[in-house]
């Protein structure tokens, strides 16, 4: 009656045996945002093979454990993510499914990004009845680009670790990276003048560490409280609040409804603007380069 | 057949002791100090350690039936909503990483029975972290992983109540105590394999003097479908004998029980989600479906006062249902569940001083009848912690047909941990 049992085990064994095996000699890295995908790429092309997790189309608060994730987080020599509670809904059950050793938390081939920064907005309080909090600060920190090349320098330094053969081609990439990023920052700022201090509302605190860094100033935000989807009252709450004194914009990211943002912009005559947010977000926001430049202009269109 | 399974389970400790020394050894080379709370923390559900999370499930039910009776199924334990206003299951989970190399859970199911107030370790295990090669283990008590809905805790599945081949094959969920291997394949399609040995008192199965009286395989296997489709195919396979299975519910000065029996329970299950571009928040699809058969055989045994009789039970059953739930937008959710089962019995040889015809009619496993159900549902979730739902189900055993209406909330409280696919 238990004829089943020792074929089966005997085929789990001899194909988890021939699974140890590994030919490839690139680094598989798991990217849980785009983001990451494109930081990876930056610093160290050449020796990875790059898993982008999740889309600019979708929100990485509500992404599923779905199978395929799974297979990847398997396979996966690296992870490296937001962190800060941003991928609490997934990244834990997927490092816990995976039975993959190497991307554990406690492994260096583990790398959380919002853990090399000092994020911004860290609550003074914790309650649920605020929204969806996170308790290590505002996880949406790749737009703060000076805290962007203080992830790059660690994820360098991480990529050393694990292949330290390669320590070269890390130093010379991130040198190279570094280099471009601190040319661009001045010229970012001095396009971006006319936005500074101009107001926005915004669905939902996404672009926290851009406004830091070029003094925006967030009015609102469509989202009643966080992680909470735009309601009826709290639209015609903000109708009512800036029907008067309109912000210089409305913005939303492609992973959000434009629905809310349209309705109030049509009702407090604020341009409704969709930003792309991350990678991928708009057909011309292809790396970090044209996500920040893009992220610019589109704001310097509105203004106008 | 005692023999094989000491053998296939002793093969299995050996797997992790193996695996268990490799790990140890390599924490030792490395000598890197484990930070159990800090990075780990980050991620690990929230800034507590550990995790500890109460669902509080509140109904009022509309309904005539007192019993989930089914024809042509022994009574496995699954209950039907008691009539009026009263508690689900109120559920108590702990979990964290114990440290580096174990993770914990424990759940408690808290519930009113009879008046009753019962409180029940539903599940309580430990299992690897990262044990390398695709390899988990698990030891202690849990929901079965086989199927879908099996280990999908009452307060996360789409409907108020469990599928009726859940409840008439599996008498509501195969759980017990016993140990657990899954296996994930290097390969880009998702490919998973495991085993599970139980204890086996957890109805289909019952009193055994087997230590090991049920064991399940599983296989599964998914991946994407484009920008928005994710699917998982999966296929489970249970074993189990028993000595004795009595009745779950049994009349006054009477027993009934199968005994010295064992039954094969083989099972496919599907699952489809979909969303536009994969993002879920504003609208989303899901299709499950599941089918078992269940394959069994023993002794029949029925006892009233002083009189009895026994027969040879040969059953055949088979049951599957088929749900959809669409989120039309953000918070508001609808549904719809068909659920069937068949069965084709035989009772022979029949002997005793009970007449042939009260045997049969008693024992209730003999039956023409094909039980159905239809269920339809809304639900509305304000948050990611709170759900409302208004559920109408109308059965139908051929016996009985009834409507059964059901009002209900389902919150979370603290940190519940992620939902599996």
């Amino acid at each position: 009656m238990n004829r089943y049992h020792l074929p089966i085990l005997s085929i789990i064994t001899s194909l988890f045996l021939s699974a140890s095996f590994n030919t490839s000699a690139n680094i598989r890295v798991f990217a849980c945002e785009p983001e990451w995908g494109a930081l990876v790429e930056e610093l160290a092309g050449a020796k990875v093979k790059i898993f982008v997790a999740t889309t600019a189309q979708q929100d990485p608060h509500h992404i599923e454990a779905r199978p395929s994730l799974i297979a990847k987080m398997r396979r996966a020599d690296m992870v490296v993510c937001t962190g800060a509670e941003l991928e609490v809904g997934w990244l834990p059950l997927l490092l816990r499914t995976s039975g993959n050793k190497k991307i554990q938390a406690n492994q260096p081939g583990y790398f959380e990004a919002a853990s090399q920064i000092e994020t911004l907005e860290k609550p003074e309080k914790l309650d649920r009845s605020l929204g969806d909090v996170h308790a290590s600060g505002n996880p949406h920190i790749h737009l703060g680009p000076y805290k962007l090349l203080t992830i790059a320098e660690s994820l360098k330094d991480r990529f050393i670790k694990i292949d330290s053969s390669q320590t070269h081609y890390y130093e010379q990439r991130f040198n190279d990276f570094k280099q471009r990023w601190l040319a661009a920052i001045p010229l970012w700022e001095q396009r971006a003048k006319p936005i500074r201090n101009s107001q926005a509302i915004v669905y939902h605190k996404n672009w926290a560490y851009l406004f830091e860094w070029l003094h925006i100033q967030r009015v609102a935000e469509l989202e009643p409280i966080p992680g909470v989807p735009p309601s009826a009252a709290h639209l015609a709450k903000l109708k009512q609040q800036f029907a008067q004194s309109p912000p210089d914009f409305i913005l939303y990211g492609p992973h959000q409804s434009a629905k809310p943002a349209n309705w109030l912009a049509k009702k407090i005559d604020a341009p409704a603007i969709e930003l792309p947010f991350t990678i991928g977000g708009d057909k011309n926001t292809v790396d970090l380069f044209s996500l920040y430049s893009n992220t610019i202009d589109k704001l310097l269109i509105a203004i106008q | 057949m005692n023999l094989r399974l000491t053998s296939v389970s002793t093969f299995a400790l050996t797997l992790l002791f193996l695996y268990m020394d490799f790990s140890l050894a390599a924490s030792t080379i490395s000598g890197r100090p484990v930070d159990a709370k800090g990075r780990n923390g980050k991620i690990g559900g929230n800034n507590f350690n550990p995790a500890i999370s109460l669902i509080l499930d509140g109904r009022y039910v509309e309904t005539d039936i007192d019993e989930l009776a089914l024809p042509g199924f022994q009574p496995g334990g699954a209950e039907a909503a008691s009539d009026g206003f009263g508690l689900g299951e109120t559920e108590f989970s702990i979990s964290a990483n114990i440290d580096d190399k174990i993770y914990g859970w424990f759940t408690l199911a808290i519930e009113e029975e009879d008046g009753e107030t019962k409180t029940e370790i539903e599940e309580g295990f430990i299992e690897s972290i990262g044990l390398g090669s695709g390899i988990t283990l698990r030891g202690g008590r849990w929901f079965s992983l086989i199927g879908y809905e099996n280990h999908i805790h009452e307060h996360a599945l789409d409907f108020s109540n469990t599928s009726l081949v859940y409840d008439a094959l599996l008498g509501g969920k195969l759980s017990g105590d016993g140990v657990q291997a899954r296996w994930i394949a290097p390969t880009d399609l998702f490919l998973e394999l495991g085993v599970e040995l139980f204890g086996g008192g957890d109805f289909p199965g019952g009193e055994s003097s087997n230590n090991i009286g049920t064991s399940t395989f599983f296989i599964r296997t998914g991946g994407d479908i484009g920008s928005g489709g994710a699917w998982r195919f999966g296929s489970s396979y249970i074993q189990t004998d028993f000595d004795e299975r009595p009745n779950a519910e049994q009349e006054e000065n009477e027993f009934f029980a199968l005994t010295n029996g064992d039954a094969d329970i083989f099972g496919v299950d599907f699952v489809f989600k979909w969303s536009p571009n994969g993002n879920p928040t504003q609208r989303n699809f899901k299709l499950i479906t599941e089918y078992y058969r269940r394959d069994e055989n023993g002794t029949a045994e029925l006892t009233q006062g002083i009189n009895s009789s026994t027969a040879n039970y040969d059953g055949d059953q088979v049951g599957f249902y088929v749900q959809a739930l669409y989120q039309w937008q953000p918070g508001w959710r609808t549904g719809l569940r068909f659920d069937q089962l068949s069965s084709d019995n035989t009772l022979s040889n029949i002997s005793g001083t009970i007449a042939d015809a009260d045997f049969i009619e008693t024992s209730g496993l003999v039956s023409n009848e094909d039980p159905q159900r239809v269920t339809l549902s809304v639900d509305y979730s304000p948050s990611e912690f709170s759900r409302f739902r208004l559920q109408y189900s109308q059965t139908d055993t051929g016996d009985i047909n009834e409507d059964t209406i059901i009002l209900q909330y389902l919150v979370s409280l603290g940190a519940h941990p992620a939902h599996a696919f």
